[in-house]
């Protein structure tokens, strides 16, 4: 609309002319006028609301409804289906749960989503003990090991199957979908329109917020939670820690869990189809910390998703028999936590602030 | 032709140019924002450094009279903080597993009676008039009884301690952080952290905000100087002033240093999201340079300043002791110190003069929190932090402090 305007006025006579001076007048103000501080930042040309907008109506709702549908066809499961069918339903939910657990930020954090869904291993002993008395509080430190995805994993896996085992999992994967329920609506209702007007890259920022989340979940929850604690990295031994694989007792989908977060990872990386980090590193420039960094960041994503197939379930037995091959591929996990939380984050200006160093 | 055309271009590029000053880049507008400034610029929403007083505010603490002879004092808010100090390392040492700590020793540091302190920094504390106690919310009982009651209960808990957990007094182990350990109650207090925050409130917080720049200490004379053959060289005002100062740091050069402990500590501590520290302290500067120039307005302005930022230094570390334990929600050790932290600066905040958080809100507040830290859960915490920061202004910054 306006450019053919502006063709139109093109040719006319002079007065129509000094209205075009006038336009691109006003362009030039536009763009580089107004605050010559801001020329200053890195990567100021870049959209942060549309990333925002796209992060949140394209990736993190998307994540959340899919995980709540999971986690209403598990309760059906229970309901309704077989054992077998309740299984398939738990592993499908606990796929969909890996790209929810890289979003721990706002109200997440405010329900402990990660922490009453998703603290392996869980207690089993304690498990057992409230089916049997079926009185469990879920939300206190002290029942946060069995709640959520890991007591089922237990329930449905080990043990006799049977009518209170049924009524417990049932109980605790009804909570498990209230809570998804509860942070989807809240991002729904308010909280999305709040975070994807939060354009700077200051500490409360949406940047600032995702991006934190973002690298704690990958470095504690994938890299290390997934692989590095039962490989023995963490151990003081050294020794591998089978019993610690997520999903220990089904057994045969631990390195699924592993590739889907690696996915989900990706998928945060590139926006989706949509603006992602790569496009913000792009737009600083062909420099070290621009092209090359969103170059060498896309090479280890891959690297680190071609080691995790080389995974074999049970990963509780395989880092027990090829100790140095899951090392190994740790290192390539580990390899893009320096270059997302070191580098990346250096580059976009965006304040690590998950590390607390507090005091006393 | 030509000209007519270049000067109406002129004139059109102006009204352009300033059209624009008006309108989209109105909310970059530069200037000093500071109301108490001389050249306030009541457009101006970004501070630019510009602000000029008639009353120049040196760099440190540091004021002499004309005879260049200095005006500071507060060695005893000093021998205070020292005391606390050591009264904390003491309390501290009850950190490990069998070590206890001695009521009647931590009654009598309290009270600075027969205490012999280490006073390494060679005030004169052993013997001195100068305690904690009876300047703790003017020496009231009601005051003084919980803290003294807390000495007891953590001398109790000391003696012949063992591992902590749920429903079991003892010492409790981070389970994420093996360098961390504290003495906590069966339900996850930690009395340490209770006494020292208790009295950066009860004490510190109070005798700033309410005795020493409430009127009975700032309406008083500011002609003569108090006694200038002991020494005393400044006026009754500047004295008190400089009191109330000593309760938030004894830096002169704050915050280069004075950012180890208590208030100059936690005000530093929330400095990248409230300024805290640096707002607190040039206004004890610029208030202190007002007194001294006779200026009531902007000494006024300035008391209306640290007060407020001293709450909102207050709220926002308690509401950042919140946030610490929602992040080490399944870590006990860390959880219940963060509580026992949040609960206790949550409790000083009605010590504040005009506070927007008096004691039947922080009664309010503790009922919601309640009183086992090893039965909360975040949503709980999330609620208490956001009554709170809703209480003191800080919705917006809740999640982030």
């Amino acid at each position: 609309m306006g450019r053919s305007i502006l063709k139109e006025n093109i040719g006319m006579n002079w007065g129509s002319f000094m209205g075009l001076q006038f336009f691109l007048l006003f362009m030039v103000l536009v763009l580089a006028g107004c605050n010559p501080d801001e020329q200053d930042e890195p990567g100021d040309s870049f959209d942060r609301e549309a990333f925002l907008i796209n992060a949140a109506d394209n990736l993190i709702i998307p994540a959340y409804s899919e995980a709540v549908v999971s986690a209403e066809n598990l309760c059906i499961a229970l309901w309704d289906g077989t054992l077998e069918q309740s299984r398939a339903a738990l592993k499908e939910c606990a796929m969909k749960w890996q790209a929810v657990a890289l979003f721990d930020f706002g109200p997440a954090v405010g329900r402990n989503l990660l922490g009453t869904t998703n603290s392996h291993p869980c207690d089993s002993l304690d498990v057992d003990e409230d089916v049997m008395n079926g009185n469990v509080v879920p939300g206190l430190p002290s029942t946060l090991d069995r709640t959520g995805l890991p007591a089922l994993d237990y329930l449905l896996h080990k043990g006799e199957w049977n009518a209170d085992r049924l009524q417990h999992a049932t109980f605790l994967a009804n909570h498990l979908h209230d809570e998804l329920q509860a942070v989807h609506d809240s991002w729904v209702t308010e909280y999305r329109d709040d975070f994807v007007s939060r354009t700077d890259t200051d500490i409360g920022s949406g940047l600032g917020m995702m991006l934190n989340a973002f690298n704690r979940t990958y470095e504690g929850n994938v890299r290390k939670g997934k692989l590095g604690l039962p490989a023995g990295v963490f151990s003081f031994s050294g020794n591998p820690a089978p019993q610690l694989a997520e999903a220990y007792h089904a057994g045969d989908w631990s390195v699924d869990l592993l590739q889907e977060a690696m996915l989900a990872t990706e998928r945060i990386y590139l926006g989706g189809e949509g603006i992602g980090l790569d496009d913000y590193l792009q737009s600083l420039g062909d420099v070290s910390y621009g092209t090359e960094l969103d170059a060498e960041i896309k090479a280890q994503i891959a690297a680190a998703q071609a080691a995790v197939l080389t995974l074999d379930d049970p990963l509780s037995e395989y880092v027990v028999s090829n100790q140095p091959a899951a090392l190994d591929v740790y290192s390539e996990l580990q390899a893009l936590v320096i270059l997302l939380k070191v580098d990346m984050m250096s580059a976009l200006g965006v304040l690590v602030t998950y590390q607390d160093t507090d005091g006393d | 032709m030509n000209t007519t055309f270049s000067s109406l271009k002129g004139i059109f590029v102006f009204a352009l140019v300033a059209t624009f000053a008006l309108t989209s880049c109105n909310r970059d507008t530069e200037g000093c924002t500071d109301p108490a400034a001389d050249n306030y610029d009541s457009d101006a929403d970004t501070d630019d450094g510009s602000c000029s007083y008639a009353i120049a505010a040196p760099d440190t603490y540091v004021f002499t009279d004309a005879d260049g002879n200095n005006t500071v004092s507060y060695s005893g808010q000093h021998q205070r903080l020292n005391m606390l100090s050591e009264m904390s390392s003491y309390l501290k040492t009850a950190n490990d597993e069998g070590v206890s700590v001695d009521a009647d020793v931590l009654k009598d540091m309290y009270a600075n009676e027969d205490y012999t302190w280490d006073d390494e920094e060679d005030l004169g504390m052993t013997g001195s008039s100068k305690q904690l106690k009876n300047k703790t919310v003017g020496g009231d009982s009601e005051f003084t009884n919980v803290f003294e009651t807390w000495m007891d209960e953590v001398a109790a808990a000391s003696d012949g301690s063992g591992a902590g957990s749920a429903g079991v007094t003892g010492v409790v182990l981070s389970t994420t952080n093996p360098a961390k350990q504290y003495l906590q109650s069966a339900q996850g207090q930690e009395w340490t952290q209770l006494i020292e925050k208790g009295l950066m409130g009860a004490c510190f917080y109070y005798n700033i905000s309410v005795v020493y720049l409430g009127s009975d200490k700032m309406d008083v004379d500011n002609t003569t100087a108090e006694d200038p053959a002991n020494g005393k060289y400044y006026t009754k005002m500047e004295h008190h002033w400089d009191e109330g100062y000593g309760y938030f740091t004894t830096a002169v050069d704050y915050p280069n240093s004075g950012t180890d402990r208590f208030w100059g500590k936690y005000a530093d501590g929330r400095e990248d999201l409230l300024q805290s520290g640096t707002k607190i302290s040039a206004a004890f500067r610029l208030g202190r340079a007002a007194i001294s120039a006779d200026n009531m307005t902007v000494r006024d302005q300035q008391i209306e300043i640290i007060r407020t930022e001293l709450e909102l230094a207050a709220a926002g570390t308690a509401i950042h002791y919140f946030n610490s334990a929602i992040s080490n929600f399944a870590d006990d050790a860390l959880r219940n110190h963060a509580l026992s932290e949040a609960k206790a600066f949550m409790w000083g905040l009605q010590f504040g003069e005009n506070t927007s958080v008096d004691s039947d809100e922080v009664a309010h507040l503790l009922e919601d929190l309640g009183d086992d830290f090893y039965a909360v859960t975040t949503a709980m915490l999330t609620e208490v932090r956001d009554e709170l920061a809703a209480a003191t202004g800080l919705t917006d910054l809740a999640e982030q402090l």
